[in-house]
């Protein structure tokens, strides 16, 4: 059930030809924190509930069905033990299940941003908000190692496995144990990419000025039209934010 | 196609033609690790790898990856030797032999205390090949083994290989470098071409089928271009009569 190597596909930049892939990566940006902030604004199950469904239009915009229905897959780990904790703490079915619904609208809007960009548009966005370089740098470097270690980890299970190994599946402790063969091989493997690109690099002047940009990015009708469904989501999910207590559908009624 | 023991087998092919695909099917990571749906049967020694464990094929299918780095985490060249025995559960005294005959064949047992970084790119090599001959594969599959080593590795490894072959093993290679199997001496080479076998039989037959080569996306070794080439320009048979 835990799928780590899954998990990862959240994380996995593509840029599946889409109209929302077309979008200026801004407005991408814009409308991933809009989802990513929503579901924060209050425990309401309703607004959690609005948010996971005002993606729809953007999943079937980006083309992104199946990303999204494998990253929810390998979540499925965590979305139990999150019922789980929060079932024990509150005593709340309600609650369990807006946390629940909390994190879903969190890996959808993730995935679908994550399908339909490119990590350097992703880093343009970052610099465009002032964010410092070394920041966004590390941030694009992270998310195109992402699939290289995915790849990495998978050669190291398979090599190991070709020498006997297996991983435990009952114990704590064994299972740790016998996962030191898979993961001192991959930090081994991650630390000298990271020298080696480091050494990349100095060699081509990284850090030393002022960057400029390569790609200019333009403004569409689409972008408009993209803007115009952001704000139209962000009222309605504020004004379900902010229901009287009375309201159904509220946990600690 | 079958392999046989005692005898070394190298398997070419153009990028994307299943070369690592075969390989991985020989020691049951195909269908067992990698996504995707297997068509057909392996067997190996009798064992069904559909069947058969991964762990349960290591000890009949030795596989060297290209990548020697992806296999190291112990603190010790020794102890790194003993982890597949170890894996596959085999005696305690038959461990110490083991790791010893595997390190001595690969020319690395006075190293053995060093930790496994701190030697180079050939030695490395060496040691992922110890590391699966510990567990006594009846087959040695090795993977691009040539790449990142220098001259002299190269030749150690051609050594080691043929002693393997001496000894009874099956080696089967995969690799890109012709010039190397050329030197290599295999038995027979099967050339393939987009998931299938485009050709097969002794490395005289393949590597002076230069048009044949060259259409697979192939470079045939220089010797035999240019005996190709002499031939055609003194117009004989072959150039060793003429």
């Amino acid at each position: 059930m835990f799928d780590p190597l899954g998990m990862l596909e959240i994380f996995r930049t593509g840029y599946a030809e889409s109209v929302y892939a077309r979008l200026n990566p801004l407005v991408k940006f814009i409308l991933f924190a809009v989802f990513i902030i929503l579901p924060l604004l209050s425990t309401n199950l309703l607004l959690q509930l609005f948010s996971m469904l005002a993606q729809i239009p953007l999943i079937m915009m980006s083309r992104s069905g199946r990303r999204v229905v494998r990253s929810l897959r390998a979540s499925m780990f965590f979305i139990l033990i999150i019922i789980l904790l929060n079932y024990i703490a509150t005593n709340s079915i309600i609650f369990s299940l807006s946390m629940v619904v909390r994190l879903l609208v969190m890996i959808i809007a993730s995935a679908i941003f994550m399908n339909g960009s490119n990590p350097s548009e992703i880093g343009d966005v970052l610099s465009k908000l002032r964010v410092p370089t070394s920041i966004t740098f590390s941030f694009i470097v992270a998310l195109r190692f992402i699939p290289v270690l995915a790849d990495d980890f998978m050669n190291i299970v398979a090599s190991q496995a070709s020498r006997g190994h297996e991983v435990e599946r009952s114990g704590f402790i064994r299972r740790a144990k016998s996962l030191l063969p898979l993961l001192i091989p991959l930090i081994v493997i991650a630390i000298r990419r990271a020298q080696q690109l480091a050494e990349a690099l100095e060699s081509r002047c990284f850090g030393s000025g002022k960057r400029t940009s390569y790609i200019s990015y333009g403004v569409s009708f689409s972008d408009f039209l993209a803007l115009i469904y952001a704000i139209i989501v962000i009222i309605v999910g504020v004004s379900l934010a902010t229901l009287p207590p009375s309201f159904p559908l509220l946990p600690f009624r | 196609m079958e392999f046989r023991v005692g005898k070394i087998y190298g398997i070419i092919g153009p990028n994307g033609s299943g070369k690592s695909t075969l390989l991985r099917m020989m020691n049951g990571l195909i269908p067992h690790f990698y996504r995707g749906e297997m068509v057909g049967r392996v067997l190996v020694d009798g064992l069904d790898t559909r069947e058969a464990s991964v762990a349960q094929l290591a000890r009949k299918v030795g596989l060297v990856f290209q990548n020697p780095e992806h296999m190291f985490f112990s603190e010790s060249i020794e102890e790194e030797v003993s982890f597949g025995p170890r894996s596959v559960g085999m005696e305690e005294n038959e461990i110490g032999d083991s790791v010893r005959w595997s390190l001595e064949e690969v020319g690395l047992w006075e190293l053995r205390r060093r930790g496994p970084w701190s030697l180079s790119g050939g030695e490395m090599k060496r040691l992922s090949i110890a590391c699966v001959l510990s567990m006594r594969p009846t087959f040695l599959a090795l993977d691009e083994p040539t790449i990142g080593q220098d001259a002299i590795s190269k030749d150690s490894l051609i050594s080691l290989l043929r002693n393997l072959r001496g000894e009874g093993k099956g080696i089967i290679v995969v690799t890109h470098d012709i010039e190397w199997l050329e030197e290599l001496d295999p038995d027979e080479v099967i050339v393939l071409s987009k998931g299938s076998i485009y050709k097969r039989g002794p490395p005289e037959d393949i590597f002076s089928d230069i048009r044949g080569l060259v259409m697979s996306q192939l470079m045939p070794p220089v010797s035999y271009i240019i005996e190709d080439l002499l031939r055609r320009c003194l117009n004989v048979r072959s150039v060793r009569d003429a």
